[in-house]
């Protein structure tokens, strides 16, 4: 069969099993198997499956996703996040809308201790709901903060979404994870301008709380934030420095968040034994895709279809910033039915290709299409915050909180395009590393 | 020994495979910050590696993700897109999910035989990861076969559930329209 014809059936079969429910990771295996098998016979499927799956899981390179998914887990039960929304409340909590922004705050703090937008949603729901409900926010605002909020842990490093990215596409992960620093500052910062501005407008949405703080407490305050401090630290500061790679960092992160663990939490072996297993589930479907998405790459490899689309698209007379926007909005709508591990390996395959030969930063990408999966998790039908929010307040109308989130697509977007305008925002501190 | 108590022996074995298998690839990423902390340090502070640690980390990997495969599975852990057979009738989500079992089921046992057969060679021929210590690499390639076949038989036990499930459906359906109108509605 004619390899084009094999990579198309291959693309539509993917479809068609995604569509009756078998699991992404089983359907990007199997119709990457059989696009295989079509073009190249069954010798060499039979040994592509006889070896692809140990070869791609015992690496080196992937050690980093499980250390990095632990240390969000044991940060979580250690209540760094807690802490992070108390010092936060202290600081800002007077101001227009001061509990949504300590929220926001306490997001940016938890996503610098962790890289997983459904812990932070998830937690900072159930913590800052109730408080700002108590003091008369509208429900859209609190619900739409928090799930906001919770996105901003796919960019602030450590970002697993980076990482994953990174092992794709073969850029410097380390790289890759400090250029997410700024830009993840910066969304905290639009969403924090954005708040006051929705509340100045509409002072009914949030109104202003009547407690106040005496500088001392807030300065004792600080104290508490020493976990976050010191893991954040460590890890990125390790990285930044070149003491450690990406997955010693990830180790030495995990460590400290485990000591932490052990001093300040009550129930600590209970929740190591937590930490473990359920890190061990979310590694195991993690790499479930990244095996059955090599067979779906090797697919893409043998039909051709990625050089094509690059010979295609690097023949239009269109400008390169013309052709790198089609291909960023092709997140948008598949980020709406897809999530982010399947998202990455199903696109960056096709288009990474595309966008190295138009001559654009590959780490500069990796961050612009990072704020699309931002932007996917708090879109309807499947924004998956969306749902851990409806998860914790199922007596909440999803489409509340989908209103919610309205705003802080609007201030994503706003983001977007200033990174897509100014590049040296991503580029700038990596190319200070060592 | 009746045929249901050596079912029921045969999957209380099974799921026992199953539980322990998840702990030790919990315990396996606990032992991966174990070696390379003292590894980074030893290398930092001392210029003393400890040697082995690449090698060992790369087979814990494997081990963590073939030998969590079908407790995942179990849990329905795997994502899978569902805003198209959510709309479907119970009956028919049963259906499908027969069918998303079954191809699951054919695609890891090919990686399992498959698997199998490079694991055995792989003892054959004793192969090593070769670094500056020789690392075996044969027993990483058999829990790969192992955690491979262990999520085979747990797409089995799903699709017989799902063929339960459907079977019970249907009798309650049976039963329900059986039953007289006025009955009816008081259920209901």
């Amino acid at each position: 069969m004619e390899p084009i014809t094999a990579g198309v059936l291959m693309i539509v079969l993917l479809l068609v099993l995604l569509s009756i429910g078998l699991p992404i990771a089983f359907s990007l295996g199997i119709s990457g198997a059989i696009c295989i098998y079509m073009v190249t016979g069954w010798d060499t499927t039979y040994g592509f499956l006889s070896t692809t799956p140990f070869n791609t899981s015992a690496s080196w390179l992937y050690v980093v996703l499980p250390l990095f998914i632990l240390m969000g887990m044991l940060s979580y039960s250690a209540g760094i996040n807690q802490d992070a929304f108390t010092i936060a409340n202290y600081w800002v909590g007077r101001i227009k809308g001061g509990l949504a922004m300590a929220t926001i705050i306490a997001c940016s703090i938890f996503g610098a201790t962790s890289g997983s937008s459904i812990a932070a949603a998830a937690t900072m729901g159930k913590l800052a709901i109730p408080e700002m409900r108590r003091y008369k926010y509208s429900m859209e605002m609190a619900a739409g903060c928090v799930a906001g909020g919770g996105t901003l842990s796919v960019m602030i490093p450590p970002s697993g979404i980076l990482v994953i990215y990174g092992i794709i596409t073969e850029e410097s992960i380390g790289r890759l994870l400090i250029a997410g620093l700024l830009p993840g500052l910066l969304s905290a910062f639009i969403y924090m301008v954005g708040i006051y501005i929705w509340c100045t407008i509409k002072p009914t949405i949030a109104p202003p709380t009547d407690v106040s703080v005496s500088w001392r407490v807030r300065i004792a305050s600080l104290r508490n934030g020493y976990g976050a401090v010191l893991i954040f630290g460590v890890v990125m500061g390790g990285i930044y420095t070149g003491i450690f790679t990406p997955t010693e960092a990830g180790a030495f992160g995990a460590g400290v968040a485990l000591i932490l663990l052990l001093v300040k939490s009550k129930s600590r072996f209970y929740s190591l034994r937590e930490g473990l297993t359920e890190t061990a589930k979310v590694t195991c479907m993690f790499f479930t895709i990244v095996i059955c998405a090599h067979f779906f790459t090797l697919g893409l490899t043998v039909s051709g279809i990625p050089r094509t689309l690059v010979t295609y698209l690097t023949n239009l007379n269109m400008h390169p910033n013309v052709i790198l926007v089609m291909l960023l909005l092709v997140y948008l709508p598949l980020g709406m039915f897809l999530d982010t591990v399947s998202l990455l390996f199903l696109t960056l395959p096709i288009l990474f290709p595309v966008v190295k030969s138009l001559g654009f930063s590959g780490i500069w990408f990796g961050i612009l299409v990072t704020k699309l999966i931002e932007v996917s998790l708090i879109t309807p039908p499947l924004g998956l915050n969306v749902y851990v929010i409806k998860g914790i307040l199922p007596e909440v109308e999803i489409g509340t909180i989908f209103r919610g989130c309205i705003p802080f697509l609007v201030m994503d977007i706003l983001t977007l395009m200033i990174l897509f305008l100014f590049p040296q925002i991503v580029l700038w501190l990596p190319s200070t590393m060592r | 020994m009746s045929n249901k108590e050596l079912f029921h022996l045969i999957s209380s074995f099974y799921r026992a495979v199953r539980y322990t298998s998840g702990i030790v690839a919990s315990i396996c990423i606990f032992l991966m910050v174990c070696t390379i902390v003292p590894d980074s340090i030893g290398r930092f502070f001392f210029n003393k590696p400890l040697y082995g640690t690449l090698e060992l980390n790369m087979l814990l990997m494997s081990a963590i993700v073939f030998l969590s495969l079908a407790w995942a599975q179990s849990q329905r852990g795997h994502v899978r897109v569902e805003i198209l057979i959510s709309k479907t009738s119970p009956n028919s989500q049963g259906i499908l999910n027969i069918i998303c079992w079954a191809l699951g089921f054919i695609f890891f046992l090919a990686i399992t035989i498959g698997g199998t057969s490079d694991a055995i060679h792989s003892v054959m021929i004793g192969e090593n990861l070769w670094g500056v210590k020789k690392f075996p690499l044969w027993p990483g390639k058999i829990l790969a076969a192992f955690g491979s076949a262990l999520l085979c038989i747990q797409f089995l036990i799903d699709i017989s559930s799902e063929f339960v499930h459907i079977s019970s459906y249907k009798t309650a359906k049976d039963k329900i329209e059986q039953k007289p109108p006025l009955e009816q509605s008081k259920e209901f």
